[in-house]
């Protein structure tokens, strides 16, 4: 009896021994199986992403918001790797970027630093919770560093980009105090600061103020500075003088005409060598004849007529009243330089003729730059609005451009009788990136001559992304047929068919 | 056909199944039985691929079930005791669906289907709803699923508790039907059932095996010979002495006399193949005796069955 | 694989959850849809993104029932003892959820072409959201096929899957706390604070990585990072495989 339980206790044991061998060597395969699988999974997903991660993210965002554009990329490969570039958020690193500016920010910086090979860092400190970055980035406390703005800083120099500054706004609604965005500035603001503070200014234009202008340039102060061309305001005064530094001068959307002094200075001026930029358009100062500022004109052989061009020809027209309408670029004027080369024509409005002026003078030289079609007519208007047709049919220019032969340095000068490419409420409205603009630009390059930075990058603006629906097709019926269909009648029905299947079903 | 070589399934301490083997021979079927707990169910759950045993090996027409296991499973058809049926599904979408789990070729689903519904007779509740059928019909929408893909083994575990009486018979007749082309393990409690259908019987206890035999075989071990009970009218010495001189008798002998009504206890001999009740008979009808009663007093199944599940 | 897809796919109609996880998705994509449209400005991205959150509600309903119910049914065996694959049985039912996924996701659709119709935008982000949104809730389902083969209960499954996602959603919160947490500890052990805030930067970094949703962050903005669905994907993966161990070990469980 004790035999057969020993043995039996033996067989118990043997047995057993088996058996936690086998669920134990599966229980250590099984569990070892999973950890190799996590582990492997890890490893694959941390070398995917650190080594491969970017070569295959792909920007396919129509106007690759959040990408920087190559424009941007060659310029911070061309500086120096140890070069550094310190962007601050004055803020918490926003969470929630939907519906905000910093949508189209805060990727945007994300995509600097990641491709700026470790030149460029972004970081996001708020100055409530660190007081210190404020001295830390400003010692001197030379500029107003306040929160919620971003700090660009390289060079030993600070830079404060805002980031309402990083967007052109509908001007329409800028007027009842509502910003609505028309383009994405971001990257031309962020690329053009750094540009900046790298190279800093290699010329510098003075804006003439206080004809009751109807905007204060700050666009075409944008566009200026991205040229690497630094501005300031030159103030109408009875002391008018031109500073030496003054390398080209604008005339922007004037109301009223120039004074006596400012005539002569600006003649002077010219004579020196200087650089001139004249946008005067007919509407608001439609009773002014600028006699001053056509004796600086007639300087240059050119004339500012008191009429508006009114186009004829339907082929030009933007609409039916031929005030706006489509000018052609001359020839003459686009071989002047290969950046005219791309642009044939121009939008116009409400546009002042500009004519050859009847001085023989045979060292100086005028072109035409934008010409209307051979209909076109000049039309008066007087204080009661009446028009009256002044010249007949012939083809007008809307801007010229005029310079003195055979010397070294010549003057030169821009006029255009219509400001619909230099106001701010065409480049915001616009953007950047439209014809005019860039028409505008080159116009402001060929004055600016060696004065263009060398190193002036021309950043492209990006257009918004726009989910407007088409309010005539979406009325109100139709939002409300949404709703009920969406949120009542779908759910409803599917709640019937749900119980009309359930009840079915049981009585099979 | 199925080899089972000494299979061990362990849970913690406790051996559910310890050291079965046996075998299971085509076209034959096998009854499986043992008290609660014995680990029949255990058993046959590691047959069928369900659990994995700790130890031993399956073989299911020469594929091992562990190493060849699609290969085994689709020789098996199995019915568990709680039949796996989806409740929110109709008898033939159902039917379907075990079709797509066991590969059948949809060219040949429809008349397969129709037979094994036949077959099974569930036609009139083939469109009906799993759920609402009663438990009758379940059961062989059950017994229709293990036939689906026509597997050479069947493996039934307690196909007709719950049955009422008429239904039993039903699923006893088609069992029967069922053995002439597969091998069929089934087991019950029901041990009239398993003696009726199965050709032999594996009496399993304590995750042993017990006994594996013919029913007849084992009760003749256990009695040791083949008895038979003579009931009749006449005179005892006479007849009795005439019993005992048919060939295969070893022993005649008085149980109750009663008047001239006796019963006798005949003993034949071991191994006998010769069936003595005919013998018996025509020496009684030559005599004018009538037979009162004639049966065989080997120990029934349930006899068999209980001496060996008591003595361990 | 198809037998078993079919017909975990199917039973969802069969029973009210199918129609009601639609139903609940129809109302909360059309709500956050029909504000969108009311304002004249509809961004389909920004819906799509917005319903991303109710995953922590919709999945644990479709998925709770997947593995739970057939221990309950007894047709678990079925999987076990039918000539099929155990991993095939996971992907079958995987891939019925996320069909169920697919038939919910024509709300939007619909609401993409009501868009179109009335002239707005349908921007390549919009499309980067809907990939996102179907590699998200892939991962997801496989999280809840997960906690749903781990028990018997419905509910209980249910409940371990809402909890899982909603950890998921909210790892920046957690990185956040498990970083200071660290530095607060550091500091305390007399390590120089520069010092702990660094680990404890580190630490938040490291969890932060594992954020889906910060990885995919871009793609509403049509910036597709192919490694971001990788990372959905084999988090999918590791989940269905370890369901289908789950699955292997019940068989062989020693109790």
């Amino acid at each position: 009896m004790s035999k057969k339980t020993a043995n039996s206790n033996a067989d118990k044991a043997s047995a057993k021994k088996v058996s936690d061998k086998r669920a134990k060597s599966l229980k250590f395969y099984s569990i070892g199986a999973v950890l190799i699988l996590i582990a492997i999974a890890l490893l694959i997903n941390i070398f995917f992403d650190s080594l491969l991660g970017d070569a295959l993210t792909f920007d396919f965002s129509v106007s690759g918001q959040n990408s920087i554009t190559k424009v941007t990329q060659d310029y911070l490969n061309t500086l120096p790797k140890d070069y550094k570039i310190r962007i601050v958020g004055l803020m918490d690193k926003p969470e929630s970027l939907t519906d905000t500016p910093y949508e189209y920010i805060v990727p945007l910086l994300d995509d600097y630093a990641a491709k700026s090979d470790g030149r460029i860092t972004v970081e996001y400190i708020n100055p409530e919770t660190y007081p210190s970055i404020i001295n830390e980035l400003d010692p001197s406390g030379a500029y107003d560093l306040s929160a919620d703005n971003f700090v660009v800083s390289c060079n030993g120099k600070v830079q404060v980009v805002a980031p309402i500054d990083c967007f052109t706004y509908d001007s329409q609604y800028l007027e009842q105090g509502q910003y609505l965005p028309t383009a994405n500035n971001v990257e031309y603001t962020f690329t053009n600061t750094i540009v900046q503070l790298t190279n800093g200014y290699a010329s510098k234009a003075y804006i003439i103020s206080g004809l009751n202008e109807d905007d204060s340039s700050t666009q075409l102060t944008n566009i200026l500075k991205a040229l690497g061309c630094d501005t300031e305001t030159l103030e109408v005064s009875d002391n008018f003088e031109i500073p030496d530094d003054c390398d080209l001068l604008i005339l922007n959307g004037p109301n009223s005409d120039i004074s006596e002094r400012m005539a002569v200075k600006i003649q002077d001026y010219l004579n020196a060598g200087g650089n001139f930029f004249s946008a005067v358009n007919f509407y608001s100062n439609s009773a002014d004849k600028f006699t001053n500022l056509n004796t600086v004109l007639n300087m240059m052989n050119l004339n500012m007529d008191p009429y508006v061009i009114c186009e004829k020809d339907s082929t030009y027209y933007l609409d039916d009243t031929g005030f706006n309408s489509l000018v052609d670029i001359s020839a003459d004027f686009q071989s002047l330089s290969d950046d005219f080369s791309s642009f044939s024509q121009f939008k116009s409005s409400y546009a002042r003729p500009i004519r050859d002026y009847d001085t023989p003078y045979s060292y100086i030289k005028t072109t035409p730059i934008a010409t209307t079609s051979d209909s076109a007519t000049a039309v008066q208007v007087d204080a009661q609005g009446n028009m009256t047709q002044y010249e007949n049919a012939s083809q007008y220019n809307i801007g010229m451009y005029s310079t003195f032969d055979g010397m070294d340095n010549p003057p030169e000068v821009i006029a255009f009788g219509t400001t619909n490419f230099s106001s701010d409420s065409y480049i915001s409205n616009y953007g950047y990136s439209d014809t005019n603009v860039q028409f505008l630009r080159s116009c402001l390059r060929m004055l600016l001559g060696s004065g263009v930075n060398a190193n002036s990058v021309d950043v492209e603006s990006k257009s918004l992304d726009n989910y407007k629906i088409d309010s005539t097709k979406a009325t109100s019926g139709v939002s409300s047929a949404v709703l009920y269909v969406f949120m009542v009648i779908i759910p409803l029905a599917l709640v019937i068919v749900a119980t009309v299947v359930y009840k079915k079903r049981k009585n099979l | 056909m199925i080899e089972i070589n000494n299979l061990v399934k362990c849970y913690g301490n406790k051996k559910a199944v310890n050291g079965i083997s046996f075998t299971v021979n085509d076209d034959e079927v096998l009854g499986f039985l043992g008290p609660n707990g014995a680990g029949k169910s255990t058993t046959m759950n590691i047959i069928t691929g369900y659990l994995s045993s700790t130890s031993g090996t399956v073989k299911v027409n020469g594929h091992d079930i562990l190493e060849e296991p699609e290969l085994a499973k689709k020789d098996i058809g199995y019915l568990p005791e709680l039949p796996p049926l989806y409740n929110d599904m109709v008898v033939l979408e159902y039917l379907d669906f075990i079709c797509d789990l066991k590969g059948i070729k949809k060219s040949e689903r429809k008349e397969h289907l129709a037979r094994i519904v036949s077959m099974v007779k569930i036609t009139s509740v083939a469109d009906r709803l799993i759920g609402n059928l009663s438990k009758g019909y379940k059961q062989r929408v059950g017994i229709a699923q293990a036939l689906v893909g026509n597997p050479s083994i069947l493996i039934l575990d307690e196909p007709t508790v719950g049955l009422d009486p008429n239904q039993i018979i039903e699923i006893r007749k088609l069992i029967k039907t069922l053995a002439k082309s597969h091998s069929v393990i089934i087991s019950s409690h029901i041990l009239s059932e398993i003696q009726e259908i199965a050709d032999r019987v594996v009496i399993i206890n304590n995750g042993k095996v017990a006994a594996v035999d013919t029913i007849t075989d084992l009760s003749k071990r256990l009695s040791g010979s083949s008895r038979l009970l003579l009931s009749f009218k006449g005179p005892l010495k006479e007849v009795s002495e005439k019993i005992h001189g048919l060939p295969g008798v070893v022993d005649v002998r008085t149980r109750v006399s009663n008047g001239d009504i006796h019963e006798l206890e005949v003993t034949l001999v071991t191994n006998s193949v010769t069936d003595l009740r005919a013998g018996i008979f025509f020496v009684m009808s030559k005599g004018g005796w009538p037979i009162l009663e004639l049966r065989s007093l080997d120990p029934s199944l349930e006899e068999v069955f209980l001496s060996i599940t008591s003595a361990v | 694989m198809y037998a078993i897809f079919k017909r975990e796919f199917l039973s969802f109609f069969r029973s009210p959850v199918g129609y009601v996880a639609i139903a609940i998705f129809s109302f909360l994509s059309g709500f956050i849809f029909y504000s969108q449209f009311a304002n004249g400005k509809v961004n389909i991205a920004s819906e799509i993104i917005s319903l991303r959150s109710f995953f922590v509600v919709i999945v644990p309903i479709i998925t709770m029932g997947l593995f739970a119910e057939d221990k309950k049914r007894g047709t678990e065996v079925l999987y076990y003892t039918a000539p099929v694959n155990l991993f095939s049985v996971v992907a079958g039912k995987f891939l019925a959820a996320c069909a169920l996924f697919g038939v919910m996701f024509i709300n939007v659709f619909i609401h993409m072409i009501v868009t179109a119709l009335c002239g707005g935008v349908i921007g390549i982000g919009a499309w980067g959201s809907v990939i996102v949104f179907f590699f998200m809730a892939m991962m997801f389902i496989a999280i809840g096929l997960f906690a749903s083969v781990i028990t018997d209960s419905q509910i209980i499954s249910a409940i371990f899957s809402f909890i899982l996602i909603l950890i998921i959603q909210l790892i920046s919160t957690i990185a956040t706390y498990i970083g200071s947490a660290f530095t607060a500890t550091f500091s305390f052990f007399g390590i120089n604070s520069e010092k702990a805030a660094s680990i404890g930067d580190a630490v938040t970094s490291g969890i932060n990585w594992l954020d889906p949703f910060a990885k995919t962050s871009d793609f509403r903005f049509g910036v597709f990072s192919v490694s971001a669905l990788l990372y959905c994907l084999t988090v999918s993966l590791v989940f269905l495989y370890i369901t289908f161990r789950i699955l292997e070990k019940k068989r062989w469980s020693q109790g």
